[in-house]
């Protein structure tokens, strides 16, 4: 599964929302609350592997699954170098 | 003690929790309420049958803000002390749930979290389904939906639907595990 | 022989008394409370016009405290209690509203700035087993239901803290924090502005 998928497979079994595009505003649509938010930001940093600072939490990282998987992808390349 | 006093002693009990419900618009058989319960705001109380609410440990809150706000307790529901449930459209109790020891209920949040902080926000109305249990301490924000017989953890912070059967926990919330069916 | 009685309407006359009632009662209720609360701070260094307290409250002052206009202690449940020990300072700005249950409790100092709000079961205090550090809540702040504010911790003007959150960092302004331990996240990625 693509890092999207899963992520938007964990939004549609935790908040209980189908129908809602790549590209939609979770605030603007209503489709998660600031609790339903933080859940989002421990399963990202859970599932993969990733450490998400506090001043990374806004808008432009989060605020629709095409952000998240982007922002994603961008840790986890950020990631890799010092790893390796 | 002796079956006559025992009997008695069982009536003057029950006379003197409907006594203490005497706010609620509704109250089933045989209610049990041990110490204080806070029964106040302008809206309507219905209480089931074999209702406990034990307010020893300190006071239970029942607030039914507005006068069109409404609490619903079903039957056999059990309530520890400093529990607090704060209606301002309604809050459903379903049958035979138990709600832990300062817990927080509220369908509305009386504040919005940015700009005028004297604007209201929508409330949602909250329904905790049948054979729920919620640890003390709990609180149940706007949105939180307990369908049947899921639980949860103590000190957990619920703002969405918990599916039947599950138990969440932790802050920020997760399933701590699923009822295995058939 | 017949004898007619007065003609009074008395459901006109009940509607009236309710009318009335109604107009009274709310500022019965807070001369009430202004009186309560000289009496609850009368041992207070500074405490600013209106201050009402609807309910009990447990006040305890060996330092200094300072109190701003037009505070409100709404009671309920459980009373708030205000702990001020020897040679801790403790402030709180005009215009703060807390609800019951509030627990502040301050060593060395504690600061809140104004027209905070406190929601019910709410702990502050500036000591706990190991050390002891000034808590600042600055103007604006909201801080729900069941928060912890640990010691050391200053909370941003217009932030927000989450229902059952225990603060152990610094909230940056607009900022919502929430967890254990809290974390802080934009109030631009979950709410939208309702205006000012």
């Amino acid at each position: 599964m693509s890092i999207r998928e899963r992520i938007r497979t964990f939004i549609v079994d935790t908040f209980f929302v189908d129908e809602f595009g790549d590209d939609d505003s979770f605030l603007r649509k209503g489709l998660i609350d600031s609790t339903g938010m933080m859940e989002l930001v421990a399963f990202v940093e859970q599932d993969f592997g990733i450490k998400l600072e506090d001043k990374e939490l806004v808008p432009e990282n989060l605020d629709s699954l095409t952000r998240v998987a982007a922002f994603v992808e961008r840790k986890q390349q950020q990631r890799l170098p010092q790893a390796g | 003690m002796t079956p006559l006093r025992q009997s008695l002693s069982r009536e003057l009990g029950g006379l003197l929790s409907r006594l203490k419900l005497r706010r609620c618009q509704e109250v089933g058989d045989s209610p049990t309420v041990l110490g204080r319960v806070w029964i106040h705001g302008a809206g309507r109380v219905h209480v089931g049958s074999r209702v406990v609410l034990d307010g020893r440990l300190a006071p239970i809150e029942l607030h039914a803000m507005s006068s069109d706000s409404l609490i619903i307790l079903g039957d056999d529901v059990a309530i520890e002390g400093g529990a607090s449930l704060e209606a301002l459209s309604s809050i459903t109790v379903g049958p035979g749930a138990r709600l832990g020891a300062f817990i927080k209920a509220m369908d509305n949040q009386h504040h919005p979290l940015r700009g005028n902080r004297h604007e209201r926000p929508a409330s949602v109305p909250m329904v905790i389904a049948e054979g729920v249990t919620v640890g003390s301490r709990a609180i149940l924000l706007p949105g939180a939906q307990l369908q049947k017989g899921c639980t949860v953890a103590p000190g957990t912070v619920i703002s969405r639907k918990i599916p039947a059967g599950v138990t969440v926990g932790g802050a920020p919330a997760r399933v701590l595990r699923r009822e295995v069916t058939g | 022989m017949t004898s007619r009685m007065p003609f009074v309407r008395v459901p006109a006359v009940l509607a009236q008394l309710e009318a009335l009632r109604k107009t009274v009662e709310p500022r019965a209720q807070r001369a009430v409370a202004m009186v309560r609360a000289r009496w609850l701070f009368r041992d207070v260094q500074s405490l600013g016009h209106n201050v009402a307290a609807y309910g009990p409250l447990s006040v305890h002052n060996a330092g200094e405290m300072v109190l701003g206009d037009r505070l409100t202690f709404v009671g309920g449940m459980l009373p708030s209690s205000l702990v001020c020990h020897a040679g801790a300072l403790l402030t709180i700005g005009e215009e703060t509203q807390f609800n019951y249950g509030v627990s502040l409790e301050a060593w060395k100092s504690v600061s809140v700035g104004a027209r905070c709000m406190f929601a019910s079961f709410v702990r502050l205090g500036d000591r706990d087993g190991h050390h002891t550090a000034p808590i600042v809540i600055e103007d604006d702040v909201w801080v729900a239901h069941g928060a912890i504010i640990m010691p050391g911790v200053r909370v941003g003007t217009r932030s927000v803290v989450a229902a059952g959150s225990i603060v152990t960092q610094d909230v940056p302004p607009d900022t919502l924090a929430m967890g254990n331990p809290a974390r802080n996240m934009s109030l631009e990625l979950v709410a939208r502005d309702t205006g000012s």
